[in-house]
């Protein structure tokens, strides 16, 4: 190994980077507004946006890359989308499914009750929405998040497949170079390995001391009260991990 | 129609043969790593958190490429197939250990210790405590395991195995017909995959509400 492999691989890694950034910023805005589709008033909508979480959740992330990619590569091309805009794509396209029913799933966990508080104060839906719900589970949804960023990093390495020169591509390249697979891969594990270990480090300081099951504080995380909504449980932070979703 | 024949008699048991390989690798390594989890030693338990995040957060086509390529001059030639195998069970296997050791809170410390001071050894209380109070906490995350793997194995087309993605690929290069076979492949995925989807998340239902009834306090 020497150090013109990293200076190397460095420009790879930069647009892994960039790759990454960009499909979790779109990635987290458009979860959430699915996730608040998926729960609206009109049928419609609901029936849309649920067609689309389960399909593209249906579909592995590398046969939609491959699809975009040879099948409306041209196309795209004419509006002057490239493979890395259409790695972003398919990297959004793929995530947000599973994202957003993480936000919906956490936003029908608050309890029924709370819509009806809400509603006897007056409170518009969206209102009751913006002021009541999503502020109790934004905490809940940051571990999430950062475990669909990481799903985001780890997919970022199959743009290599649609030619785009990120990280793995470069490591690619270098191993036609060097003839030295087993090295070159390694430490492009310990890149990627280096974006993805510290995130799950600190989701678990985030959510608290583990091998112990820790009640939260709240209302609507009392684990012996009664709930009255589907798909609610004080497990939701500690599903993240357990549960695949590429 | 010929594509979906084609793909479906061909490629689609490639497919389902290797996540079914994968799945086993995965659940007994993930086994074995999970219940580290629940040692009394801490650095135990730290080491398997470590082992368990570090397969979870390396990407499952790396894996795949360091074991198809990168151990060939150290003479252990792997297949596309065994490669694909191995890299997705091990990769996958920090995902069950997370899973195991997640249902172990379920079984409250005080039944470990009532084991043990019925003199069963550590094995014992595993083997008829522990495990057979986990085994149905876990059946919804072994099946949504399977369901992963059949996508995850889409990856190994990078590798040239034979399976849905890849035989598309050759599908597109023979007949130049791209649109369809794309369209024929996410047919086929949904298809197989979305009804085990659904039934994950009835068996994820089903064993949250009989876990609320069991875990209502009988003597403490």
């Amino acid at each position: 190994m020497e150090t013109s492999w990293i200076s190397f691989l460095i420009r790879g890694f930069e647009t892994t980077v960039m790759l990454v950034v960009i499909s979790s910023v779109i990635t987290v805005v458009a979860a959430a507004v699915v996730a608040l589709g998926r729960i609206s008033t009109r049928r419609s909508v609901r029936l849309l946006t649920r067609v689309y979480v389960e399909v593209f959740r249906s579909i592995p992330l590398p046969v939609l890359l491959a699809g975009l990619y040879f099948g409306f590569g041209p196309q795209f091309e004419n509006i002057g989308v490239t493979a890395f805009g259409l790695a972003v794509l398919g990297l959004v396209l793929n995530e947000t499914a599973y994202l957003a029913e993480v936000y919906r799933g956490l936003i029908s966990s608050v309890r029924i009750g709370q819509w009806r508080a809400a509603a006897s104060l007056g409170l518009t839906r969206w209102q009751t929405l913006r002021h009541v719900l999503i502020p109790q589970v934004t905490t809940a949804a940051g571990p999430q998040t950062a475990n669909g960023i990481i799903y985001l990093v780890k997919g970022s390495a199959l743009a290599s497949l649609i030619t785009v020169p990120e990280l793995t591509m470069y490591g690619t390249r270098l191993v036609v170079d060097t003839f030295r697979p087993l090295e070159v891969y390694l430490l492009i594990a310990v890149f990627y390995l280096l974006l993805t270990v510290p995130v799950a480090y600190v989701t678990r300081a985030m959510t608290g001391r583990r091998g112990r099951v820790r009640p939260k504080r709240g209302p609507h995380t009392r684990p012996d009260a009664p709930r009255d909504s589907a798909g609610s449980s004080p497990q939701h932070t500690e599903k993240a991990w357990t549960s695949t979703s590429t | 129609m010929d594509i979906y024949l084609d793909l479906i008699s061909k490629a689609l048991p490639v497919t389902l043969s290797v996540s079914a390989c994968a799945w086993l690798v995965a659940a007994v390594l993930g086994l074995g790593l999970g219940l580290l989890g629940g040692s009394r030693h801490r650095a135990v338990r730290e080491g398997q958190f470590f082992v368990s995040t570090v397969l979870r957060g390396m990407p499952e086509v790396l894996a795949i490429y360091l074991l198809f390529f990168g151990l060939t001059d150290y003479g252990m030639d792997f297949s596309p197939f065994s490669a694909t195998v191995v890299a997705l069970g091990l990769t996958q296997a920090g995902f069950w250990s997370e899973a195991v050791r997640g249902t172990l809170d379920l079984v409250p410390l005080r039944q470990r210790e009532a084991g043990q001071s019925l003199g069963l050894s550590a094995l014992q209380v595993h083997r008829h405590v522990v495990l057979p109070q986990i085994v149905q906490p876990l059946l919804a995350p072994a099946l949504n395991m399977f369901v992963a793997l059949m996508k995850l194995t889409a990856i190994a087309a990078a590798v040239g195995l034979p399976e849905l993605l890849h035989s598309g690929r050759a599908e597109m290069d023979r007949t130049y017909q791209v649109i369809p076979v794309v369209i024929a492949l996410a047919v086929i995925y949904v298809v197989v995959t979305l009804p085990l989807t659904h039934l994950v998340g009835a068996v994820e239902r089903r064993s949250r509400s009989r876990s609320t009834q069991e875990s209502m306090p009988v003597f403490s």
